[in-house]
C-alpha cells in the first residue's frame, strides 16, 4: 500500500469539487484557481487542473470566454453553467455527508472505561 | 558555451537556454502522447503551454535573462510528470486504456489473408500479409521489392495477390513493434540501429552484416581465397543499394510514441513519460541533420571509404609478408645476416618495421570500429602522441639504416691469386664441383630470386653463411700449360673495409690428377655480413686440349655484381657462356671451346 497514491486518490475525489465551488463564487482563470487553492493549502500538481478544467467543460458545466490581459495573451475566464450549478448542488450534498462521516469516525473517542 | 534560442509558449515569447529547450520540449511532447488521445486534448495541452509560460514569464519579470534547465525542471516539479498528472486526473481513462490493450491481445481470432485497406501503398497486398503475420509492412514491402528485382517475379505474384485477396474491413493494425529508422545512434542514417532496435539487439550486428562483404573481400584477399572473393567484392554495392533502399523507405522514428513502438514497448503512459524521464537525465541532445543529399554522400562516402580501407589494410598486409620474407626468413636463412652489419642494425631495423606497420593497422582498425559501433573508443592523449612520434621515428631509422647499408656498398676491391696445378696427364680435363658441397641437407637455404638468375645460399647449424657466388669462366691458355686464376673480390664503404672483407675468402680447390674440384660456395667469416663476396675462376685451357665438365652448377656461370639503393638489396647479372655439363670441349685457336660430339674417352 503506497501512501502517495492514497493521497492522490483522496485528492482526486474532491478535485473536481473545489474547482467548481472557486468558479461558483466568482468568473476566474485558471492560474487565480491555483492560488485560491495554495491559499486554501491545498497542495495539488498544477498539470492536474487543467485536463479537469477541459474535461468539466466538455461535459458542459463550464462554459469560458476570452478576455483580454494586460500582462500577456488574452486569459480563459471560467464560469459556471446551469447544468454544473446542478452537479454543484449534488456534489455538495455528498461532500456534507461524507464530511460527517468522516468528521465521526475519525473522532476521537473517548476511551471506555473500565470500573 | 549554449544557445539561447526564443520560443513562442502559448503567445508568449521565452527566451530559453537550448538545454532547457530540449527538457520542455520532451515534457510537452510526454503530455501531448496522453492527451492527443483524450477528446479536447489540444486544448488541455494549449492551457498548460500558457501556464507553462505564464510562470516562465513571472521568472523573468523577476530579472531572469533567459529559461535555464533548473527553471524548466521546477516548472515540472509544479506541473506534474505526465505520470502524475495522469494518476491524480484520469484513473478511468487509463484503466480504460488497460483493458483495452489486454482485450486485443486476448481476441485474437483465426485470422484470413486480406488485403489491407489502411497500410496501402499500391493495392494494400503488403499491408495486408503484415497485418496477418502482425509484422511492419515494410519488412514485407522490402521482400517484395527485391523479388521484383528477380526478373519480376515480385511483380507476378503481388499481382496475383490483389486479385485473389478481398479487401478487409480491418481495424488498424495494432503492432507490437515497427521499423524505424533511428537517428538517436546513427552513424550514416540510422537504418542499423533502427533494426538493431527493433530485433532488440546491439546496432553492431546489423552494421557488420552491412559492412560484412568489405570485411570478407579482406579476410578473403589476405587469405588468397578466390573463389567466394569475387562474391564477396560483388556483395558490396548491393549492400550499399540495400541500405540506400532501407534508409529512403524506412520511416524516421521521431515521436517518443515511434521510438517506443521502434522497441517493442507498449505505448502506454509510463513507458511515456519513462522515456521522458530518461532523457531528460541521460539523453544529451543531438544534431540530426539528416538532409537527403547529405545521408546520400554519407552512405556513398562509407562505402568507397570502406573499399579504400580495405586496399589499404591489404596492401598494409602484404607489406607485412614481404618485409617478415625480406628481414627474417630467406626461405629458411636469416637473410638480416646477410646484409646488416651490426646488432643495432638489425634491431632497429626491426622495430622499425614493426612500428611501421603495426601503427597504421591499429589506426584503421579503430577507424573500423568507430564505424561499426558508431562509439568513439577513447585513447589517452600520451598514447596517440608516442605512436605518432614513434611512426616518424621509424621512418627515419629505416632510412638511416638503409643509407648505412647502401654507404658499404660503394667500393669494389679485387684480388687476383694464381692457383698452382699440377700437369694434367691426358690432355683432357676434367671440372667438377667439390664433393662435401655437394651434400643438399647441410643447413637451411635460401634463393633469392631474380628475374632470371637465381642467388642461393645456405647457412649450417653453425650459423656459418655460404653463398654460392663463385663465377666460372674458361679462356685459352696463353701457353700449353692448364692454368687455374682467381679473383676474390667483396664491397665497403671504403677501399680498407672491402679488402679486408676481400682477403679472409677461401677458395677450397683440390686436384687429383686431372680431376679438379671447384668450390660451389664461398664461406663469408662469421660475424661479417654479405658485401658481395665472390669469387671468379678462370680456368685456361691451351689449345687443342680438351675439357669435360660434370656436375657443375648452372649457376656458376654467373657474374653478379651488387648494389643497395633505396632500401633495395638488388644484383645485376652477367651471364657467361653456359658450358654442357658431361660433355667434351676442345679449345679452338680462337679461344672458342667447340664441342665434340663422337669422342669417347672412357
Amino acid at each position: 500500500m503506497n501512501i502517495e497514491n492514497t493521497q492522490s486518490q483522496m485528492r482526486k475525489g474532491v478535485l473536481e469539487f473545489c474547482i467548481l465551488s472557486i468558479i461558483r463564487q466568482s468568473e476566474v482563470y485558471p492560474s487565480e484557481i491555483i492560488e485560491q487553492m495554495k491559499g486554501a493549502d491545498l497542495q495539488i500538481l498544477e498539470g492536474t487542473l487543467y485536463p479537469l478544467l477541459t474535461r468539466l467543460k466538455n461535459a458542459e458545466l463550464l462554459s469560458y470566454r476570452w478576455e483580454e490581459s494586460v500582462s500577456g495573451p488574452p486569459r480563459k475566464y471560467f464560469s459556471m453553467t446551469e447544468k454544473g450549478e446542478q452537479f454543484y448542488w449534488e456534489l455538495a450534498d455528498t461532500w456534507k455527508q461524507l464530511a460527517n462521516a468522516v468528521e465521526q469516525l475519525t473522532k476521537e473517542k473517548p476511551e471506555p472505561q473500565n470500573i | 558555451m549554449n544557445k539561447i534560442i526564443n520560443i513562442n509558449l502559448a503567445g508568449r515569447l521565452i527566451p530559453i537556454n537550448e538545454n532547457a529547450y530540449q527538457i520542455l520540449d520532451r515534457y510537452l511532447s510526454g503530455l501531448k502522447q496522453y492527451f492527443s488521445k483524450e477528446e479536447g486534448g489540444e486544448e488541455i495541452l494549449h492551457d498548460m503551454e500558457d501556464r507553462i509560460g505564464e510562470l516562465f514569464q513571472e521568472k523573468i519579470k523577476k530579472g531572469k535573462a533567459s529559461i535555464v534547465q533548473e527553471d524548466v525542471e521546477a516548472v515540472i516539479a509544479i506541473m506534474g510528470s505526465p505520470q502524475q498528472i495522469i494518476e491524480e486526473t484520469g484513473e478511468e481513462e487509463a484503466g480504460n486504456y488497460q483493458e483495452q490493450q489486454t482485450a486485443d491481445s486476448k481476441t485474437e481470432a483465426p485470422k484470413r489473408l486480406k488485403r489491407s485497406e489502411k497500410e496501402q501503398v499500391i493495392g494494400g497486398v503488403c499491408g495486408g500479409i503484415a497485418a496477418h503475420f502482425n509484422i511492419d509492412p515494410a519488412i514485407v514491402r522490402i521482400i517484395f521489392a527485391f523479388v521484383a528485382l528477380a526478373w519480376g517475379t515480385g511483380i507476378v505474384i503481388y499481382l496475383l495477390l490483389w486479385a485473389i485477396l478481398p479487401e478487409a474491413d480491418e481495424e488498424p493494425i495494432k503492432l507490437r513493434r515497427r521499423l524505424y529508422r533511428n537517428t538517436d545512434q546513427k552513424v550514416i542514417g540510422g537504418v542499423c540501429s533502427g533494426i538493431g532496435a527493433y530485433l532488440n539487439i546491439d546496432p553492431i550486428w546489423p552494421r557488420l552484416i552491412f559492412v560484412l562483404p568489405i570485411l570478407a573481400s579482406m579476410f578473403f584477399g589476405i587469405a588468397k581465397f578466390d573463389l567466394l572473393l569475387p562474391l564477396s567484392i560483388g556483395g558490396m554495392p548491393s549492400m550499399m543499394l540495400l541500405y540506400v533502399v532501407l534508409w529512403a523507405s524506412l520511416p524516421k522514428a521521431n515521436t517518443i510514441t515511434e521510438k517506443l513502438e521502434m522497441k517493442g514497448k507498449k505505448v502506454d503512459v509510463k513507458n511515456i513519460s519513462d522515456a521522458v524521464k530518461q532523457k531528460e537525465t541521460t539523453e544529451k541532445p543531438k544534431k540530426n541533420n539528416s538532409n537527403f543529399l547529405v545521408t546520400l554522400i554519407k552512405i556513398f562516402v562509407f562505402f568507397v571509404g570502406g573499399i579504400m580501407l580495405l586496399v589499404i589494410f591489404s596492401i598494409l598486409i602484404a607489406l607485412v609478408f614481404s618485409l617478415f620474407y625480406a628481414t627474417s626468413s630467406f626461405s629458411g636463412v636469416n637473410f638480416q645476416n646477410l646484409i646488416f652489419d651490426t646488432q643495432n642494425q638489425k634491431i632497429i631495423l626491426l622495430l622499425s618495421i614493426v612500428f611501421l606497420v603495426l601503427i597504421p593497422i591499429y589506426g584503421l582498425i579503430r577507424l573500423m570500429a568507430y564505424l561499426i559501433s558508431g562509439k568513439k573508443i577513447k585513447s589517452p592523449k600520451w598514447v596517440n602522441f608516442i605512436l605518432v612520434i614513434l611512426f616518424i621515428g621509424s621512418i627515419f631509422s629505416l632510412f638511416w639504416v638503409g643509407s648505412e647499408v647502401a654507404t658499404d656498398f660503394k667500393m669494389r676491391y679485387y684480388k687476383k691469386e694464381t692457383l698452382e696445378l699440377q700437369p694434367i696427364q691426358n690432355d683432357t680435363l676434367m671440372i667438377t664441383h667439390n664433393g662435401i658441397l655437394n651434400t643438399e641437407n647441410e643447413g637451411v637455404e635460401g634463393i633469392w630470386q631474380d628475374e632470371d638468375d637465381n642467388f642461393f645460399f645456405r647457412q649450417n647449424e653453425n650459423k656459418d653463411l655460404f653463398v654460392q657466388n663463385i663465377n666460372l669462366k674458361i679462356i685459352k691458355s696463353p701457353d700449353s700449360v692448364f692454368h687455374l686464376e682467381i679473383e676474390k673480390s667483396a664491397y665497403g664503404k671504403n677501399k680498407e673495409r672491402a679488402k679486408a672483407l676481400t682477403l679472409p675468402l677461401q677458395f677450397d680447390f683440390r686436384q687429383e690428377g686431372n680431376k679438379i674440384y671447384l668450390p660451389k660456395e664461398i664461406q663469408i667469416p662469421t660475424n661479417e655480413p654479405f658485401r658481395g663476396q665472390a669469387i671468379t675462376a678462370t680456368i685456361m685451357i691451351p689449345e687443342g686440349k680438351v675439357f669435360y665438365l660434370k656436375g657443375v652448377t648452372a649457376n656458376s656461370w654467373t657474374k653478379r655484381s651488387y648494389s643497395f639503393n633505396r632500401g633495395n638489396f638488388a644484383f645485376k647479372n652477367v651471364r657467361g657462356y653456359d658450358y654442357d655439363n658431361e660433355s667434351y670441349y676442345k679449345m679452338s685457336s680462337s679461344g672458342e671451346p667447340i664441342e665434340l660430339e663422337d669422342v669417347d674417352n672412357d
